[in-house]
């Protein structure tokens, strides 16, 4: 037997495997044997047909079908023998037979590549030093106002906006007649909604219940016509709304009482609440920094060891993702493409399988791996927050993925030690969003 | 003259005698006699025939029940012959299937 394996590429590769006939001889026959078995020929019990009247019936045909057979079985026994390790579905690219002489195959199959990862040490990134200001304190304290308000009957919409309207809205003309086929429709309007129309807040100013306002929108957008051509539609809405209830809105006042209620008598102080907000709004942004890290550095080790991907890998994250991503469009009843998403989806899949692939070479460099006792004391802090035993947690843990994910974090940790992350201004990492620190 | 071979007979057992005693069969005419089946080989294949025999098949009854009543029909009747061949002689009778 002679065989020569191509590179293709870093993940794909050919083998060329000669055999002489010889050496395929017995397989063959077997095989020969196992096809006679299901042959049917009027005349003669299933399987019982005389091989040379088979032969003089489909001549080398059985033979050639066989051999196809044969090259797979010796293909994955070079495969074992040579250590060749194919991932997915090799394919036989050719097949040539010559029966009575010699059989020869090319099988090309994709392999988990050999790197030799390189420059995952020093790179310099930059993320964003996210620091929490007093207006975004003052913005969640007015969330947590708006959470406990209370409303009370009104006759009479005031100057402010902190009113809620129970009202029947009609589509009308430019004149204000409603439209013969418009149907009357029962709303409530929360006039301290950012989004509400500017003209619903202005010409509602004022009024009382039984009274009426109206408002007007004009709606632009492209639309193909008849002809395929996109042209631009402008189209104006008229509305008049009466209104039939006004609730005004009242906020607490922030003060102890308040404190002890949302936090469930924890705090009582008013300062040390809003100092607790401060730190979960810095917990929140330290954990999106460490994201932003993370998936910065990912993306500078695979473009410094880049590398075509085994596409079985490849494909098989992909499906991975459009099956999760279809499950989500379906239960938000969203419309899902999945050509659009695959193509979308595609590269991510990609970086995915590489950062795999590049992991496990640097764990391999750096010797990383999580010991026994790190194991130990790792479910002994968690044991300490959760109240498990630290037995069931260590058992949860080998069941589970979870020792992968405590040595992702291992192995994270030492990237961050061994890289230069400078925290910036935000402002000059995303200057388009000057204004806030939301990303 | 009538056609006297109509096809060699093909089957597991007809191989086995063949393998075994070098005996062929056919289907011929139901007509043919011995004579005329043993003269029609040795033309047809170029061999010596030693010995003929013969069966004859009458052909099943079949019987239908259709809206107007039973019905009644036979299949067609056939006649088989065995031929033993002098020995060291073979019909390659694969090619007249």
């Amino acid at each position: 037997m002679e065989y020569n394996v191509n590179e293709i590429n870093a993940s794909e590769k050919e083998v060329e495997i000669k055999l002489s006939y010889d050496e395929i001889k017995e397989s063959l026959e077997n095989e020969v044997k196992k096809q006679t078995k299901n042959i049917q020929v009027p005349g003669f019990r299933k399987g019982k047909v005389p091989k040379h009247i088979l032969k003089k019936m489909f001549g080398d045909a059985l033979e050639y079908e066989a051999a196809d057979k044969v090259a797979t079985e010796f293909f994955w026994k070079v495969a074992d023998e040579k250590d060749l390790r194919p991932i997915g579905k090799p394919a036989m690219t050719s097949l040539d037979f010559e029966p009575e002489k010699m059989l020869t195959f090319k099988v090309k199959y994709e392999t988990v590549p050999n790197i030799t990862v390189q420059n995952y040490k020093d790179i310099e990134i930059e993320v964003p030093d996210f620091a929490v200001t007093d207006e975004e304190v003052q913005k969640e304290i007015e969330y947590i106002l708006k959470a406990n308000q209370v409303t009370e009957e009104a006759n009479e919409i005031g100057e402010d906006r902190n009113f809620h309207l129970e009202v029947e809205i009609n589509r009308t003309d430019e004149q204000g007649n409603i439209l013969p086929d418009s149907k009357p429709e029962k709303l409530t309007i929360d006039l301290t909604n950012e989004q509400i129309h500017p003209q619903i807040i202005e010409n509602s100013k004022g009024k009382k219940i039984g009274e009426s306002f109206s408002f007007h929108f004009t709606d632009e957008r492209k639309l193909t016509n008849s002809e395929g051509v996109e042209e631009q539609v402008t189209e104006n809405y008229y509305y008049t709304v009466k209104i039939l209830s006004i609730k005004k809105i009242i906020l607490p006042e922030l003060n102890e009482d308040l404190v002890k209620k949302v936090t469930k008598d924890r705090l009582s102080d008013v300062e040390a609440f809003k100092e607790e907000i401060k730190q979960d709004i810095q917990k929140y942004y330290n954990q999106r920094v460490e994201e932003i890290t993370r998936s910065r550095l990912l993306s500078e080790i695979i473009k410094n060891n880049d590398f075509i991907p085994p596409q079985t890998l490849v494909n098989n994250v992909l499906e991975e993702y459009l099956k999760s991503e279809e499950n989500y469009s379906k239960q938000n009843k969203i419309p899902f493409n999945k050509d659009e998403a695959r193509n979308r989806l595609r590269r991510n899949a990609e970086n995915e399988v590489k950062w795999y692939l590049i992991k496990e070479q640097i764990l391999k460099a750096e010797n990383i791996s999580i010991s026994e006792d790190e194991l130990k004391e790792f479910a002994q802090k968690e044991a300490e927050q959760t109240g498990l035993s630290v037995e069931k947690l260590l058992n949860y843990y080998k069941a589970s993925n979870q020792v992968e994910r405590i040595l992702d974090d291992k192995l994270f940790e030492f990237l961050k030690a061994n890289n230069k992350i400078k925290k910036v201004d935000p402002k000059t990492l995303y200057p388009q969003k000057e204004e806030s620190n939301e990303q | 003259m009538h056609q006297i071979l109509i096809r060699p007979l093909i089957t597991e057992k007809m191989t086995n005698l063949t393998a075994d005693k070098g005996q062929y069969g056919f289907i011929v005419n139901p007509k043919a006699n011995k004579i005329e089946i043993k003269k029609a080989i040795e033309q047809k294949f170029n061999v010596h025939v030693v010995d003929v025999r013969t069966i004859n098949y009458k052909g099943k009854t079949k019987t239908q029940f259709r809206k107007s009543g039973r019905f009644e029909g036979r299949t067609a009747k056939f006649k088989k012959a065995i031929v033993t061949l002098k020995e060291g002689e073979t019909i390659e009778l694969f090619e007249q299937v």
